[in-house]
């Protein structure tokens, strides 16, 4: 009903605000916002005082979703809600409700509601861009509910205040509960603050996983050379998934040093996720950011191994979404004087969303190698690139290796490609 | 008064439908799900567990999938939630006289050859054995056959979903549950339910079922007592599982199983790459997995 989008579908999506079951109430709640009836927020306003509470809270839900100004008392009046999902629910639409004491009752709730509702509260303050709530919030990592401390230690990394740092470090090696750990840690890598690296690198010898991996990912965001050995020493490591959380890290890192370790990591085969994370990870790198020396290493790199039979798919695969920019590096690898070099740089062509990447593909149709140009051929087979249409045409005659002209033939059979002028030939 | 108007929502909120899924958390959970119930989720099947775990998240309140995943590894309350989690992942859907052949084998072979051995108690195992289709049809057949005047036997049966085992403990099944069993049967053993097209299980029959009991059989421990039974049916259960949790059931299986004990599983789930500890025998019609 949501996809549909009509708008006669409200009278039967807001009975569902009684359903019995949550999924079903929030896919209706979500199929109103998405619709955005006219006349939603007299039909809403009429339920934000209505005897079911679920029905209160769903209306709760869709009037911070649209903050109709007619229900900003109502939200508010549901904090006072006898039933706590009620008084939940409006605790989670307070950042986006137009309301100057929005933040004052995100706190309040903070400290005197209901377990469950605290966390609702530490969690909805990552969203406030208000510093007055630090405090709070640093208060929040005292309580003694586990989910409290975790969500308050997520919202404080949420607003990147380097100020918290002794504290969030403080939990994040003595907090009982290995989550509200884990969160702490995230935190203090979201601070980017190099101070933290001498603690944070104690947690990876942590015995827990998560928790180690969660300092690996926190190292990942901090710069300096001591972060990177600490990361390159994780790549290395016997288990797998601190590996893969190493192998993660590096890949947000735009530097030569990254690409070597990916290249590397990608060719490892006792973990089997490490190779094709590694691979993303080059992806991204050769995506990413304004280094273009940094960006070139990564496509040599993802070239190099799409030239490996074992890694051919997973490489050329990652040259699908390099931006446009990359096609001239790839297009450099058609000069190489290696064969499975060229013959890699023809695939990873092919699989590129760009027009120049057609154009330059073109280039291998001449190419001394008969594999390459065959190659070439069957790619655009592929592609169905009219324009190459004569070109091809022309090849499954004049080309001098038969394969070249038997897969030619193929091509223009499978796409009506006939013959044109026949171009002067090599 | 003010009409609907755009979303204020900042984008760093999630949408209110959908629920988050962090990188690298659904094969966080594949792993863990694994680990503590034996289900194996291939990266093509991730999205069908994350379609199961969403709605269990939601009811959370959470609006990520990773923590939920923090709630089910780490929070003292995870026993609860994991009762919930297996009724989620828990496939359901089953009928009376299902794959009856090794029920047939059951009772014109097996049950006979134990009884000659001396074995008494007969015991046999149906796990799992969802809404309890399976352990009545066993019961029905027994009784059809007249083996319970003739030998003393038990029937047990377990499963790891609790809502699964609710509904057995109901013992009401609508018409689909008896597509497959003869419509005289289901009028000797069922009367009809209040609600329409649904039969209520006899108390009699019932009670051929000694116990219920909600075990993982992934847990050594959880199976200690009922794995001695003679006859274990454990059918449409290792599909779900890899190879190395499949042969770690079936050894605590044939570690506790007297011998000669009988196993049997679905047609399409083969032993014979993970145990050498059992035979695979035609018996009277039916391939059943024997522990010599």
């Amino acid at each position: 009903l949501a996809g549909l989008g009509d708008e006669r579908a409200l009278p039967e999506l807001l009975p569902l605000f009684a359903h019995e079951h949550a999924p079903v109430r929030q896919a209706a709640v979500a199929a109103v916002n998405s619709i955005g009836a006219e006349g939603t927020a007299m039909e809403i306003g009429r339920r934000l005082t209505d005897a079911d509470p679920r029905v209160r809270e769903c209306a709760v839900r869709v009037a911070g979703y649209f903050g109709f100004d007619t229900s900003i008392p109502g939200i508010v009046n549901a904090l006072a809600d006898e039933h706590e999902d009620v008084r939940r629910a409006a605790i989670e639409q307070l950042p986006v409700v137009d309301d100057p004491r929005a933040v004052d009752h995100l706190v309040a709730a903070l400290r005197r509601e209901s377990p469950r509702n605290r966390a609702a509260a530490a969690h909805a303050l990552r969203v406030v861009d208000d510093a007055a709530v630090a405090a709070p919030l640093i208060e929040a990592l005292d309580d003694a509910d586990s989910w409290v401390r975790y969500f308050a230690a997520g919202s404080l990394g949420r607003h990147h205040d380097r100020g918290v740092t002794g504290t969030l470090t403080q939990t994040a090696l003595n907090d009982p509960a290995t989550p509200v750990r884990i969160a702490a840690v995230q935190a203090l890598g979201d601070a980017a603050d190099p101070a933290v690296l001498a603690v944070v690198r104690t947690l990876l010898e942590e015995d827990d996983e998560d928790l180690a991996c969660a300092a690996i990912a926190a190292i990942g965001r901090l710069p300096g050379d001591e972060a990177d050995d600490l990361l390159e020493r994780m790549v290395r490591t016997s288990s797998g998934a601190r590996r893969a959380a190493a192998v993660d890290a590096w890949s947000r890192r735009i530097s030569r040093r990254a690409v070597d370790v990916l290249t590397w990591a990608a060719r490892l085969v006792d973990v089997a996720a490490v190779p094709q994370r590694a691979i993303e990870g080059l992806r991204s790198i050769a995506s990413a950011g304004d280094e273009r020396e940094t960006q070139a290493a990564a496509v040599t790199a993802l070239l190099d191994l799409a030239a490996e039979p074992s890694m051919r798919g997973a490489a050329v695969r990652a040259f699908g979404g390099l931006p446009a920019h990359a096609v001239s590096l790839v297009a450099d690898a058609l000069t190489s004087p290696r064969l499975a070099t060229r013959l890699a740089a023809v695939d990873a062509l092919a699989r590129m969303q760009h027009p120049r990447a057609s154009e330059e593909l073109r280039r291998a149709l001449d190419d001394e190698s008969a594999a390459v140009r065959a190659a070439a051929v069957v790619a655009f087979g592929r592609l169905g690139t009219p324009s190459v249409g004569r070109l091809v045409a022309a090849m499954r005659i004049v080309d001098p290796d038969a394969a070249v002209r038997r897969r030619a033939a193929a091509v223009c059979d499978r796409h009506g490609w006939g013959p044109g002028p026949i171009p002067v030939k090599r | 008064m003010t009409d609907v108007r755009p979303s204020v929502r900042p984008a760093s909120l999630p949408d209110v439908r959908g629920i988050r899924v962090p990188e690298r958390t659904m094969p966080l959970l594949r792993d863990l799900v694994q680990a503590q119930v034996g289900i194996y989720y291939d990266d093509s099947r991730l999205d069908i567990l994350r379609e199961r775990l969403e709605p269990l998240a939601i009811e959370r309140g959470f609006d990520s999938l990773l923590d939920y995943y923090y709630l089910l590894k780490y929070d003292p309350a995870a026993d609860a939630e994991w009762i919930r989690t297996i009724d989620a992942l828990s496939v359901q859907e089953t009928y009376f006289w299902r794959e009856f052949d090794q029920v047939r084998a059951l009772v014109a072979s097996l049950i006979p050859t134990l009884h000659a051995l001396g074995r008494h108690p007969i015991r046999i195992w149906s796990v799992p054995c969802a809404s309890g289709e399976e352990p009545l049809s066993i019961a029905m057949a027994l009784d059809e056959a007249g083996w319970f005047a003739r030998a003393a036997i038990e029937i047990h049966a377990s499963d790891a979903s609790q809502a699964a085992l609710n509904r057995a403990g109901k013992g009401i099944y609508g018409g689909r549950a008896f597509r497959q069993l003869p419509e005289a049967m289901r009028a000797r053993y069922f009367d009809p339910a209040p609600e329409r097209n649904h039969w209520s299980i006899k108390p009699e029959l019932r009670r051929r079922v000694l116990s219920w009991t909600r075990v993982n059989v992934t847990r050594r421990d959880e199976v200690a007592v009922l794995a001695r039974c003679d006859v274990i049916f454990c059918r449409n259960l290792f599909i779900y599982f890899d190879h190395a949790t499949v042969g770690r059931v079936v050894d605590t299986f044939a570690d506790r199983m007297p011998s000669p004990g009988f196993l049997c599983v679905a047609a399409a789930e083969s032993l014979l790459r993970v145990t050498t500890r059992f035979e695979l025998r035609d018996i009277a019609g039916a391939y059943v997995y024997a522990k010599p």
